[in-house]
């Protein structure tokens, strides 16, 4: 994304900086004392909470969407929208003007699909099982006369296919610098496409799509912190559909695993790189190690970038294992350790979205905007199809300011619903209170610690210590 | 209950902390290696900074009595037990070595550079904490593997030694060696004779 802000300066920019009324340093200690005093508060409230208990949860059914879950009805809008939006990012990507502002293509995948599309999954539940286009193609195509799958993927490979795909898509978005060609997200398209319903004829649909599509994992992973679940039958028909509390799907049983970690991790860690790579820390040090690598010509930038994405990675990895198995140490009981470090990994969801919410905030609510005139045209070739040409996108929700205190009422709420769902976490894997309220003090020095980072990388670009 | 966890702490968990602490020092030289290149000696001993040579001398002069020793316990055992044939004990996970030492190293620089921004006066650099990530953590993959290794082996030979230490004391005898075979002169004389003379001199080949 930061890529494209070089060619569109509406991405990522907020115009006038906001001067701080008081010093950055102040805000950073009150996120944290928030965060301190909702550990306090958890503890106080639900700090009895221990054992099966601590991750059991009210949800109710819901006739009426269990009876349109169960209807094809959904799958076929859904698939249809999906489809259509491919359609129309490899189109417009391929045919349209290659002004990244000036190209629905850029719209649809950085704006619509990467950051709103998660964003709502993670708000209502995973839509993406819906709209996936890949799985509605191979259905139409495969789905009447599925067969059994030539090929299975290793046992134990787990999703570390998947992984690499969202860190290659990462990859592109952050540290490629060309993500803002038009014609090379078609083309990518077409040949994710080209590679998914391959791997689906090969090794099965939901075999390749649970373990090596990257978004679905993805989503499947955010769509846990929603308030809709499904119940399932042995053959994945939905045969009844919950409404629950915000969260609290992140406390059931998933796959163990290194694997599940990390892609936990990068969810975390490309974002903060998408945010730190705005910032003046980040330019010198990347300046630095341009000259090192001024050998490797244009090359050096990507390779520079794809580095530091891997540095942080590793380094939120290592960090969050450490002070996981401070907690463990701590819980003062066995427990199964990989079980354990795999089951507050998913406590870090909520961040991964209030991140993701807080750091697109801008483009969610201005950029957005900007598919509007484009519709009327999308190819840029003089067309007037619809009466949105002269559309203005509106500022009225993206001042400085309004978006700094968003950001930090965001960034502070996902912290404190972490802080929780450890804690109940903590009450089923130690099962006294006691112990569960001595293993979190680790986890509430990495909140605090994380809070305040988070905050300092998304106050660089939009404010200035008055 | 905090003093039942702290006291469940184990001897073991020492180790990863001693070398985090030298491990912080060495990623602290490669930070200034790679951030001043040719004048790192030059920059790293000058301000508040001037301390940093004889700590990181200090250290690793203290490190390396620590390893050599450890490896003469190492010897020690070997020496007076033999080489252990048992089943090797279970090795500590590495991964979960680097993330203790990589995080412990990174907490360390980074309160060691604030700390020295604080004596100077100047805020801290937060492209110092980049450089940190950067350089601390080929050290802590490197101390991790080494630790691992180490460890394992010193364990099993503190253990070695115990148990030879616990047994009764039997006093110094002489070594055992074995008669030697005596030597066969007549089969070496007739060997020679059966080979004769012919068999002296140049090779065939040049004769």
């Amino acid at each position: 994304m930061s890529a494209i802000h070089v060619h569109a300066p509406l991405l990522h920019g907020f115009g006038v900086r906001y001067d701080l009324p008081i010093s950055l340093a102040l805000y950073l200690y009150a996120a944290a004392g928030v965060v301190v005093v909702s550990f306090v508060m958890v503890a106080l409230f639900a700090g009895d909470r221990v054992g099966d208990r601590a991750i059991s949860y009210p949800r109710r059914e819901v006739g009426w969407l269990t009876r349109i879950a169960r209807t094809p009805c959904p799958r076929a809008i859904g698939g249809i929208v999906g489809v259509l939006g491919l359609l129309a990012i490899v189109a417009t990507g391929l045919l349209g003007s290659q002004a990244p502002t000036r190209n629905p293509a850029e719209y649809l995948t950085w704006i619509y699909f990467w950051a709103a599309l998660v964003i709502l999954s993670g708000l209502v539940g995973n839509l993406w099982t819906l709209v996936n286009p890949w799985a509605a193609l191979y259905d139409i195509s495969l789905g009447r006369r599925r067969a059994r799958p030539p090929r299975s993927l290793p046992e134990g490979l787990g999703i570390w296919p998947a992984a690499v795909a969202y860190f290659l898509f990462a990859a592109f978005e952050l540290a490629s610098g060309v993500s803002n060609r038009p014609w090379l997200v078609a083309t990518l398209a077409v040949v994710y496409t080209v590679v998914t319903l391959a791997g689906m004829a090969i090794y099965g649909r939901d075999e390749w799509l649970t373990h090596a599509e990257g978004f679905t994992v993805l989503f499947v992973l955010v769509s846990r912190f929603g308030p809709v679940e499904a119940e399932r039958d042995a053959g994945g028909s939905i045969v009844r559909v919950y409404l629950r509390p915000w969260g609290v799907g992140l406390l059931n049983p998933v796959r163990t695993g290194w694997d599940t970690v990390t892609f936990v991790i990068l969810t975390l860690s490309t974002l903060a790189f998408d945010g730190l790579i705005a910032t003046p820390a980040w330019q010198q040090f990347q300046g630095d190690l341009l000259v090192l690598l001024a050998p490797l010509g244009a090359l050096a930038q990507p390779v520079v970038r794809v580095i530091g994405m891997l540095l942080l990675s590793v380094t939120f990895l290592l960090v969050f294992t450490a002070f996981t198995r401070m907690v463990i140490f701590f819980g003062s009981r066995r427990v199964d350790q990989m079980e354990t470090i795999t089951a507050f990994a998913l406590t870090l969801v909520p961040i991964a979205l209030v991140y993701n919410a807080a750091h697109n905030y801008s483009y969610l609510v201005v950029q957005s905007q900007g598919l509007i005139p484009l519709l009327a045209d999308p190819f840029a070739k003089g067309w007037h199809l619809l009466p949105t040409q002269t559309y203005v996108p509106s500022f009225a929700l993206a001042g400085a300011s309004m978006v700094w205190y968003m950001q930090i009422v965001l960034i502070v709420l996902g912290h404190v619903v972490a802080v929780y769902l450890a804690h109940l976490r903590a009450g089923e894997r130690f099962q006294t209170a006691q112990r569960a309220l001595l293993s979190q003090y680790p986890m509430l020095l990495l909140m605090v610690m994380y809070t305040m980072t988070s905050l300092w990388i998304l106050a660089q670009p939009i404010t200035r210590e008055g | 209950m905090i003093g039942s966890a702290v006291r469940a702490i184990r001897w073991r968990a020492l180790w990863p902390v001693a070398a985090g602490l030298v491990g912080c020092q060495a990623g602290h030289l490669l930070v200034y290696r790679l951030r001043f290149g040719a004048h790192a000696g030059a920059v790293q001993g000058a301000g508040v900074h001037a301390y940093f040579p004889q700590l990181a001398t200090t250290t690793f002069a203290v490190a390396g009595m620590a390893v050599v020793a450890g490896l003469g316990v190492i010897g020690a055992a070997r020496v007076a037990g033999g080489r252990c044939r048992g089943a090797a004990p279970a090795r500590p996970p590495v991964i979960e070595l680097v993330a203790a030492l990589f995080t412990l190293q990174l907490a360390l620089f980074a309160l060691q550079e604030a700390l020295e921004s604080a004596a100077s006066g100047a805020p801290l650099e937060p492209v110092v904490l980049l450089y940190g990530a950067a350089c601390q953590l080929p050290v802590a993959l490197l101390g991790a593997g080494a630790l691992s290794l180490f460890l394992t082996r010193f364990e099993q030979a503190v253990e070695r030694l115990g148990e030879l230490a616990a047994r009764p004391w039997t006093g110094l005898r002489p070594a055992e060696r074995g008669e030697p075979a005596p030597l066969d002169v007549l089969g070496l004389a007739a060997q020679r004779l059966a080979g004769g003379l012919a068999s002296r001199g140049p090779p065939p080949i040049v004769r």
